[in-house]
């Protein structure tokens, strides 16, 4: 982990979402993978945590994805090509090796970043995306053609109406090798508690989002209660297995 | 630049930074950042005997300049500290400071007996002044009777240098500073957090699970910079200058009223690096502006 400074090269816009490409000098801290963050200064005292979208260790590049919610998100989407900041990490676990498993990727609306990543990194044909949110202004035209994805709207104003369940239902129904997948997840609890109600059978893993004070260990502000007690979302996590998490046996926190 | 700082009882810090309790863990979490040796002392998360698991999230969020938070006092108790996070902490050359805690006098005395008994420990600072916790804690630090009776039962169970945090959440700092001086306290710190409380409008509830928590951060600097003032007129033994500091001027304020160290906590959380670099830039300040030594700066205040 480290402090490292990072200049907006390119942003593009889709509705409330951006996705920010920096470029840093700071190479060493690059050496991320799906589901690790950066805390990334936001006009705020605290730092933000922001999941990494893509990044290259090789050219110092790292894109994320900002969806406008509050005031550090607004600051972060309202940034300009040429602006600095401040950021601290890579901080976070990732999801383990499918060892030839095939694995879904369920992201919902700005939980999509780590399976993106994924997406471009596992082997062709091993994985199939599954893309939702409550209308198109939440789904960020991310994946071509050649990568499989599903993208599932509430409203259906894009890809399938209903929610990722649905679509997770019809993949496994066309694609039968997908039946014993591994599930990888991002999104709002409500979709992962969903999917798990759904698919109690299946192996899930989930990247969890929490309110950070540090985001690298120190604070004890993010925790989430799981099977072995109070775990930090920020470097015990953010990747859990779903079956260790409390919240998901029906007690919050 | 001379930057050592005598803090009684055999105290010395090579430099008068040191790193909160509760904002730093057991040090670890920094060696990414910079090397321990770089700090004068790091005063450990809270120890109780037992472990103790914490309050329910959330724990922590940002408000007007500053933030919440309600950990309760999460630590692996004493057993685990002293055998497994005391020795990597042993591995630099810095002080450490064991900051303790327990839900009654009974209880802190027992965790500064059993540490009495682990080697490598320079001093220990008595959490009086938790607002997170339902016994112990502030309960005791706005209490100047029960800070007396408890600082008096743990002086006769160490030599070692104790230090007391104090609470800001008191009509008169001063009431607290001397009841701690007269008990055989070596030093004090001060301020812990202010108590506060965030709501959120949309949702009509409590930002923090429970409900009111401690105010910390650069908002709060002139509160404790007026009661570490208030405290280094009223007693003798050396104070520590705790509370929104995250410059080597807010540092050099608190010195400049008398503060003979500073601690940095919450700036440790949004520049991880600070530790390691405020030393430095406190001597570089103090060549730059003339100030001959650290020890001629350290109550210079011109009133």
């Amino acid at each position: 982990m480290k402090q490292l400074r990072l200049f907006l090269k390119d942003k593009k816009t889709w509705f409330n979402t951006a996705i920010l490409e920096f470029v840093t000098e700071g190479k060493e801290a690059l050496d991320v993978k799906a589901g690790m963050f950066f805390m990334l200064e936001a006009g705020t005292l605290l730092k933000k945590p922001i999941s990494v979208l893509d990044a290259d260790k090789k050219s110092g590049m790292v894109k994320f994805l900002v969806r406008r919610v509050g005031r550090g998100t607004a600051f972060l989407y309202d940034l300009k090509p040429g602006d600095e900041l401040n950021a601290v990490g890579p901080s976070g676990n990732t999801f383990p090796d499918p060892a030839g498993r095939p694995v879904l990727l369920v992201g919902g609306g700005s939980g999509i970043p780590p399976m993106f990543f994924l997406s471009r990194r596992l082997p062709r044909g091993s994985f199939h995306v599954v893309y939702g949110g409550r209308s198109k202004s939440d789904i960020v035209p991310l994946f071509g053609k050649s990568v499989s994805h599903r993208i599932m709207t509430d409203d259906g104003s894009l890809g399938l109406k209903g929610t990722v369940v649905k679509g997770v239902r019809k993949i496994m129904k066309d694609k039968p090798e997908f039946k014993n997948a591994l599930v990888f997840s991002c999104g709002p609890e409500a979709m992962v508690k969903a999917l798990n109600r759904a698919f109690p059978q299946m192996e899930h893993f989930t990247s969890l989002e929490r309110y950070m004070g540090c985001g690298f260990g120190v604070c004890l502000g993010c925790v989430v209660q799981t099977s072995g007690g109070f775990r930090r979302v920020c470097v015990d996590g953010p990747v859990f297995n779903t079956r260790d998490l409390e919240w998901n046996n029906g007690n919050e926190n | 630049m001379e930057m050592k700082t005598d803090l009684g009882r055999g105290l010395v810090l090579k430099n008068p930074v040191m790193l909160a309790s509760g904002t730093a863990g057991f040090g670890m979490e920094f060696t990414d950042f910079y090397s321990l040796d770089k700090l004068g002392a790091i005063v450990t998360k809270g120890v109780s005997m037992e472990p103790i698991a914490g309050n329910p999230a959330p724990r922590i969020v940002e408000a007007s300049g500053g933030m919440i938070n309600s950990i309760g006092l999460q630590n692996p108790g004493a057993r685990v500290f002293a055998d497994e996070l005391l020795p990597r902490i042993r591995e630099y050359d810095v002080a450490c400071v064991v900051n303790v805690f327990g839900h009654s006098d009974e209880a802190y005395a027992e965790v500064v007996e059993f540490l009495e008994g682990v080697e490598g420990i320079d001093g220990y600072e008595v959490n009086i002044s938790c607002p997170n916790v339902k016994h112990g804690g502030i309960q005791y630090g706005t209490n100047p009777e029960m800070t007396r009776r408890l600082v008096k039962e743990l002086r006769c169970r160490t030599n070692r240098h104790l230090m007391v945090k104090l609470s800001p959440n008191v009509t008169d700092i001063t009431e607290f500073a001397a009841a701690c001086e007269d008990a055989g306290a070596d030093s004090i710190s001060l301020v812990n957090t202010l108590l506060g409380m965030a709501v959120d409008v949309k949702t009509r509830r409590p930002e923090i699970a429970r409900i009111v928590g401690g105010y910390s951060g650069p908002s709060i600097k002139p509160v404790a910079l007026r009661m570490v003032y208030q405290a280094v007129k009223r007693v003798s033994i050396p104070v520590i200058g705790i509370g929104g500091i995250q410059s080597a001027e807010d540092a050099l304020e608190f010195l400049l009223v008398g503060a003979r160290a500073v601690q940095v906590g919450t700036a440790n959380f949004y520049d991880p690096g600070i530790g390691g670099r405020l030393a430095d830039e406190i001597g570089r300040w103090l060549n730059l502006h003339g100030a001959g030594s650290l020890d001629s700066w350290i109550g210079s205040l011109k009133v």
